[in-house]
């Protein structure tokens, strides 16, 4: 039985984004990430300032590990001072070792003190902190064209403008990037 | 622009779909070429490109030609300050060695080799003259022209005898490290149901092989499927992209008539598709008349919601499946759509999973590399 052209069946969304729409979505997402980021990290600063860090979702550590005292002499019939430690933003007297810095010793001060400040451990990966841009969606997660430097392209693109010719068909090959607006 | 300068009618095979028609020992004389390459250029501003492309037959049997011609295209860039040219030849290959290869390539002339695939399907339309196989020297020639240029493209020609053997043989010449493929359907053959919905089968499997080889981190470019992805990425396609019929392209044959188009050249003998001579340079009332038909589309084809990334603006693959350059026939119609929804098909899951060789490759997402597994 010899064959009929008849038109395609309606057209159904192909399910994948053309280049325009791609950029669209890209741009948006990249926009969302880098506020969301922002606020996360405002949210984390103004509760910081708030209510000091804690051991559940204290970041990172920003001030360098604090190396214990070394022990001074003291003068002879004066009692032992104990260093007096500050915590930034806070008003209450509770010491917490990992941001305790110890005052300078006044001149003359030579006797070792007390026990040194422990030290705190190395910091570890955190945990997004609360506010901040929440998990990351699947791929794909790219940056817009031109953002990066190109790499090799595949043959698509080595020889868009050669088109063959030869057995019984002839062979226009297309390059998604040309004539685009 | 592009150019075919048809160097010779002969050819040492005999594939019974040819359409070249019959073989004769013409060659395209010096002054032919030479006239040819000074029409071309007086139409020719430094910022344009060129192609030049060498046919037959097998233009390999005219390498000589080939070579003189070249360089003196060459000669002509060179004094018109042009951009850009490239050659281009389609062969059997069954005549191309190491040397020729190399001048080929250093001359900047791509080359194309003609092969139906695994051997039983070669070998059913692909015979030297007298009859005998050459598939064993024309695999030899494609090695030799992917050790030279490993994005050396091959034509495989489908046609109903060879459809049912269409994934297999497109998975061989995958196989042999060709990168650049093209399916190409023989529109002049009798294609029936039976053959359509072996062919929508074949090129399922053909469709699987293409996304089997992103997963496995391949840039392989099938252009058929690559058309179809490439015209959904750009909304359809763009006037680039089309066929550009005795306008933007012009055929020479050995005799200096002029042809909108190397597919209609054949033995040379019929008026209908000649637009002028290179003597007189392209006849504008020819070229109306054999060019009038296209670009208006039919009901049947302002009712499809594929035209827009159809190729039914090509006026030889009409001219070859319809007998009208203005119609698709139903065997192009037909595959196109078959085209279209396998490669959105294959496109959406690889999208979906985030492939990053697909995302550089179509959306030219070269981060993507990152996401790699």
């Amino acid at each position: 039985m010899s064959l009929e052209r008849k038109p395609a069946d309606p057209e159904q969304d192909p399910g994948y984004p053309n280049s325009q729409e791609y950029s669209t979505q890209r741009r948006t997402f990249l926009t969302l990430i880098g506020a969301a980021a922002v606020a996360g990290l405002g949210g984390l600063l103004a509760y910081q300032s708030y209510a000091g860090p804690t051991t559940s979702i204290a970041p990172k550590p920003l001030v360098a590990p604090i190396v214990p005292a070394k022990p001074q002499a003291m003068p002879l019939g004066e009692p032992p001072v104990a260093p007096q430690v500050e915590t930034p933003g806070r008003t209450s007297t509770q010491v917490t070792p990992p941001e305790a810095t110890p005052r300078a010793a006044p001149p003359g001060v030579v006797a070792p003190v007390q026990a040194p400040v422990k030290t705190p451990e190395p910091a570890q990966p955190q945990a997004i902190p609360l506010g901040g841009p929440g998990p990351v969606p699947a791929k794909p997660v790219t940056p817009a064209k031109g953002d990066v430097a190109p790499v090799e392209l595949p043959p698509a693109h080595a020889n868009p403008d050669v088109n063959i010719r030869g057995g019984s068909g002839k062979v226009v090959h297309i390059d998604p990037t040309r004539g685009q607006a | 622009m592009e150019l075919t300068l048809v160097l010779t009618h002969a050819c040492n095979l005999g594939c019974p779909y040819c359409y070249m028609g019959k073989k004769f020992g013409r060659r395209m004389p010096e002054a032919i070429a030479e006239k040819a390459l000074a029409w071309t250029f007086d139409r020719l501003q430094p910022d344009d490109e060129l192609q030049v492309g060498y046919f037959g037959g097998e233009p390999l049997l005219a390498y000589d030609l080939l070579q003189k011609y070249h360089l003196r295209a060459q000669e002509y860039a060179r004094l018109k300050g042009l951009r850009k040219l490239v050659g281009a030849m389609t062969t059997n290959a069954t005549l191309l060695d190491e040397t020729k290869m190399n001048w080929l390539v250093e001359h900047g002339v791509v080359a194309a080799v003609s092969l139906d695939g695994v051997k039983a399907a070669h070998d059913l339309n692909r015979p030297f003259v007298n009859g005998k196989s050459s598939f064993d020297a024309a695999l030899r020639g494609l090695k030799i022209a992917l050790a030279r240029a490993p994005l050396t493209e091959v034509l495989c020609v489908i046609d109903p005898q060879t459809v049912g053997m269409m994934a297999e043989s497109a998975k061989f010449i995958l196989d042999q490290g060709v990168r650049v493929l093209s399916l190409s359907l023989n529109y002049a053959a009798n294609w029936d149901e039976a053959a359509l919905a072996t062919y929508e089968r074949e090129y399922e499997k053909v469709g699987e092989l293409f996304g089997s080889a992103f997963r496995t981190g391949g840039d392989i470019y099938i252009a058929s499927l690559d058309a179809k992805i490439a015209g959904r990425l750009k909304g359809g396609l763009k006037d680039c992209d089309r066929c550009s019929f005795g306008v933007g392209e012009v055929a020479v044959a050995p005799s200096g008539n002029m042809y909108p188009c190397e597919r209609l050249v054949g033995e040379d003998n019929d008026p209908k598709w000649q637009i002028g001579h290179i003597d007189s340079g392209v006849d504008p009332v020819r070229l109306r008349k054999v060019n009038g038909g296209r670009g208006v589309l039919d009901p049947v084809c302002q009712a499809c919601p594929l035209k827009d990334r159809c190729m039914n603006t090509c006026g030889c693959s009409n001219a070859m499946s319809s007998g009208d350059v203005g119609v698709p026939g139903a065997a192009l119609c037909l595959t196109e759509q078959i085209h279209a929804k396998v490669a959105d098909r294959v496109a959406r899951n690889l999208f979906w999973e985030g492939n990053p060789v697909f995302l550089r490759k179509f959306y030219h997402d070269t981060s993507a590399a990152l996401a790699a597994p």
